[in-house]
């Protein structure tokens, strides 16, 4: 009996130790199912679902509705209180950089070898919803390409890699010069490979009719010479400081470009320098907003254009006039897709962009385009619009808890997910 | 010796009256005068005209642009005062004036019945309305400045040294003439500089003697050498156009004696020089008719006689009309050459007819007050065979107001700025509460201030 026990106690342990390690096993497979049950799920991708969840594999979304099955080993975080939207992305800024100016043509440069991601206190942008920031090269000119990074998180899945080139028409007087030098020293690269790609084949065509003349006499050295020449053309190096605009004259693609503006009057001096080099795209902009901007004159071309539009989420008066001139709402009635920014790189501005957009929703701009001006439309323009900006099958979980509506007063963000995980929690919780 | 013709003698009318649309006749759009400075490199220049092809071709694939002003009294100031003719813009130049004139189907039309058309009013020195140099890439094209100037009806000044039109919204065809002025400095402050000065210009006109004794001698003995010229560049260079008159001098110049001895300078060099201030003109009139010296007068300028001097001195009001008879050609500026809305109203390049209306009030005719604020400033920066009167084959620049332009009342009710319409009173918040249409008993709109054109556009 007590051998039967000590038996079947062993037997126990033994089982016992099986069923742990099994249990870790199974632990992993559920690890990898996790289920948010939210207060109310604000996909942008379609309907809202109150009382929704959001099923997790791997990171990743895998589904979202309400009223879910789901395995019932699946970890459930809880947020049956709370509001869950995709995470903000921070288009456009410099937070924590040290300011920089240089001006001149640099589209070699980029914002990358600026950022050490240690050195950065990202607190301020999670505490605001943002769970991924573009940077952008400083100064004016072509200045460079942003580097968009996730504000937290483990360190592979941080970079998000290169977005736009930054091209300031700020001050026609000084950027317009710097373009068409751009342009021209753009064509200059171009005009010197194809030069080179002559010669290069003027060069094979004379071997060749060597090669053919003396082709009966020795043919097996020629055999082996054709090897060792594998006959492919290599180009002369291009200059890193144009390459992009040389990709964007001869293949007519390239990184996408963006050009800043500071007035209307700027838009018409870039459409006269593009015009002499129609192949750049006129697609992106950053309209940075004054207190009274004057882009009302141009904003039924850049609606034309279908141009997506980077602008500072607020509203202004028309020059010299107490007249509140929405440019934003403008903006997408026109037919423009846009994006908005904060005021500032200030922690101040990062918290209120919510009121800000509520401000810009109760004076006319949809709901729907206020939270995707600062979610997809984002990921649009970097590109990651497979990966971010919604919440929807197939994208990864960047989320953010809310604790009530994001656009309502007061609202504030109690949870950031990124890739699956939570990565910052409010530090007073409710 | 050349010598531009009295401002009495009125140029002869090439104003149409045509009958049916005579547009075959429209020259082309003029190419800027002079190359622009900045372009040194020959790929540049390739790049340039190529760009020029190109908009040639969208503009060939672009249909007319149209603008016709109907019913307004034409002040051509080349020729007669028209009495309600059409005045028709095609592609920004005046192609056609007169009763009977077809108006295209596709063009703007400008019911201007009970309104006075001038030509645009141009500004011979402005600062702060047209960007720094070069204009054409530092111009707020939106900037309320610009507005405010064309409000004035201005709709060409002087910027820096480039000559440019007020293009409210567009950078096309903003640059009239680059390199417009030579400074001279010829003080009696700085005796290096008149010395220098006067040896270059001895200099070149020995030259120009060598060249044509050369140019002689080459007649019969075809292996003449050519007089040395490696020396003509620089300032040298500078002394040669001006002496050919290929360039103009401008230099400030206020009492009799500076203008007395401005006048020697030119009487002995034959230059084009404009003199800047004049408000002794008034003394020196008949040396610098005889000279052909041109000015830029301020009529309002006040500087007090001094007694202690034994002969005329100080300001007039009738230096513009003692100039005028003498036959020197000027052009009228206020004394402030910027738009403000600061300072003393009425005394900045806002009221320019003002200016000239003070100098007909110290004896100036009318149509000569407008010519200095039109054809005869266009003369003195040397573009007036596109801008400064109503004629067939200019650029179609107006400046439409409510009343006689010199009167005190009077205002800008649309400036048209290369046939498209570059302010409108009602328009524009600025102005458009003051006398709305013309009606002078109109009471102010409902919302007084804030001042406000209702929905946002």
């Amino acid at each position: 009996m007590r051998r039967g026990r000590d038996i079947s106690f062993l037997a126990a342990l033994l089982a016992g130790m099986l069923a742990a390690v099994g249990a870790r096993a199974a632990e992993d497979q559920r690890e990898q199912f996790v289920v948010i049950q939210a207060g109310r799920v604000i996909t942008l991708a379609g309907p809202e679902y109150t009382g929704g969840q959001i099923v997790l594999v791997d990171g990743k979304v895998r589904l979202v509705g309400a009223d879910l099955e789901y395995p019932a080993s699946a970890r459930v975080i809880d947020a049956r209180g709370e509001v869950v939207m995709p995470g903000m992305i921070h288009l456009r800024t410099r937070w924590d950089l040290p300011s920089y100016t240089r001006s001149g043509v640099h589209a070699d440069r980029n914002a990358e070898r600026e950022v050490f991601l240690s050195e950065i206190d990202f607190e301020a942008l999670l505490r605001a919803g943002f769970t991924a920031v573009c940077f952008y090269p400083g100064g004016t000119g072509i200045t460079g390409r942003a580097a968009v990074y996730r504000t937290a998180g483990d360190e592979k899945i941080r970079h998000l890699g290169a977005a736009w080139l930054r091209i300031t028409m700020t001050s026609p007087g000084r950027d317009k010069k710097v373009l068409r030098d751009a342009i021209t020293r753009a064509r200059r690269e171009i005009a010197k490979v194809e030069k080179a790609r002559k010669e290069w084949e003027e060069k094979q065509k004379k071997g060749k009719e060597e090669k053919n003349q003396g082709a009966g006499e020795e043919e097996g050295k020629d055999g082996q010479e054709k090897e060792k020449e594998p006959g492919k053309f290599t180009p002369p190096r291009i200059d890193p400081a144009v390459l992009p605009l040389v990709q964007w004259l001869r293949d007519k693609k390239g990184p996408p470009l963006l050009f800043e503006l500071s007035r209307a009057s700027d838009y018409r001096h870039l459409e006269q320098v593009l015009a002499e080099a129609p192949e750049l795209p006129l697609e992106l902009l950053y309209l940075s907003a004054g207190s009274s901007p004057d882009y009302h004159y141009v904003i039924a071309e850049l609606g034309e254009r279908k141009a997506t539009v980077v602008t500072q989420a607020r509203i202004g008066y028309l020059p010299y006039t107490v007249t509140r001139y929405h440019l934003p709402a403008e903006l997408v009635r026109t037919g423009c897709r846009l994006a908005l920014v904060p005021m500032s790189d200030s922690p101040a501005a990062l918290e209120q962009l919510r009121s800000r957009l509520a401000e810009l929703v109760r004076a006319g701009l949809s709901r729907e385009d206020a939270l995707k001006a600062v979610t997809l439309r984002p990921a649009e323009v970097l590109g990651l619009a497979h990966r971010l900006g919604t919440i929807e099958k197939g994208k990864e979980a960047d989320l953010v808890f809310l604790d009530g509506d994001p656009l309502a007063p007061g609202t504030r963000v109690y949870r950031v997910m990124i890739a699956g995980r939570i990565v910052w929690e409010a530090p007073e919780q409710p | 010796m050349k010598r531009l013709p009295k401002p009495s003698v009125f140029a002869p009318l090439v104003v149409s009256a045509a009958v049916s649309l005579a547009l075959a006749a429209v020259p082309a759009r003029a190419a800027e005068p002079s190359p622009s400075p900045d372009k040194k490199s020959s790929s540049a220049d390739e790049k340039k005209a190529e760009v020029e092809m190109g908009d040639e071709q969208t503009r060939a694939k672009e249909p007319d642009r149209y603008l016709a002003v109907t019913g307004a009294v034409v002040h051509t100031v080349a020729g007669p005062v028209l009495n309600g003719p059409t005045v028709l813009a095609k592609n920004g130049k005046i192609a056609a004036i007169g009763h009977y004139v077809a108006i295209p189907d596709e063009a703007e039309v400008l019911d201007a019945s009970g309104y006075h058309l001038y030509p645009g009013l141009v500004a011979v020195f402005s600062s702060g309305i047209l960007g720094s140099e070069p204009p054409d890439d530092n111009t707020d094209l939106f900037g309320l400045p610009l507005t405010l100037a064309l409000a004035g009806g201005i709709t060409t000044a002087l910027t820096g040294n480039t000559a440019a039109k007020l293009t409210f919204g567009t950078v096309e065809d903003h640059v009239v003439k680059r390199k417009v002025f030579y400074t001279l400095r010829y003080s009696t402050a700085t005796p290096d500089d008149r010395r220098k000065f006067r040896a270059r210009m001895d200099r070149v006109v020995q030259y120009r003697r060598e060249l044509e004794a050369y140019e002689e001698r080459k007649k019969v003995d075809p292996k003449a050498k050519e007089p040395d010229k490696s020396w003509l560049k620089g300032d040298y260079e500078t002394a040669w156009k001006l002496l050919r008159h290929e360039i103009t001098a401008v230099t400030d110049a206020d009492t009799a004696s500076q203008l007395e001895d401005l006048a020697q300078l030119v009487a002995r060099y034959d230059f084009p020089l404009v003199v800047r201030g004049a408000y002794e003109g008034w003394i020196a009139a008949p040396a610098m008719a005889r000279a052909g010296l041109r000015a830029a007068i301020t009529p309002r300028i006040r500087r007090d006689r001094d007694e202690r001097l034994n002969r005329p001195n100080g300001s007039s009001i009738e230096n513009a009309r003692i100039l005028y008879e003498h036959g020197v050609v000027f052009a009228i500026v206020p004394l402030s050459t910027r738009v403000s809305t600061m300072g003393l109203v009425g005394r900045d390049l806002m009221h320019l007819p003002m200016e000239a209306a003070f100098a007909v009030r110290g004896g100036l005719p009318e149509e000569a007050a407008i010519r200095a604020i039109t054809i005869d400033a266009a003369r003195i920066l040397g573009i007036d065979h596109r801008v400064g009167s109503i004629e067939v084959g200019k650029d179609a620049d107006f400046v439409i107001t409510d009343g006689d332009l010199l009167h005190y009342m009077t205002m800008v009710r649309w400036t048209v700025v290369n046939g498209r319409i570059a302010y409108d009173k009602q328009k524009d918040t600025l102005l458009s509460h003051i006398r709305p249409e013309g009606k002078l008993d109109a009471p102010p709109p409902p919302d007084y201030w804030p001042r406000s054109l209702g929905e946002p556009f």
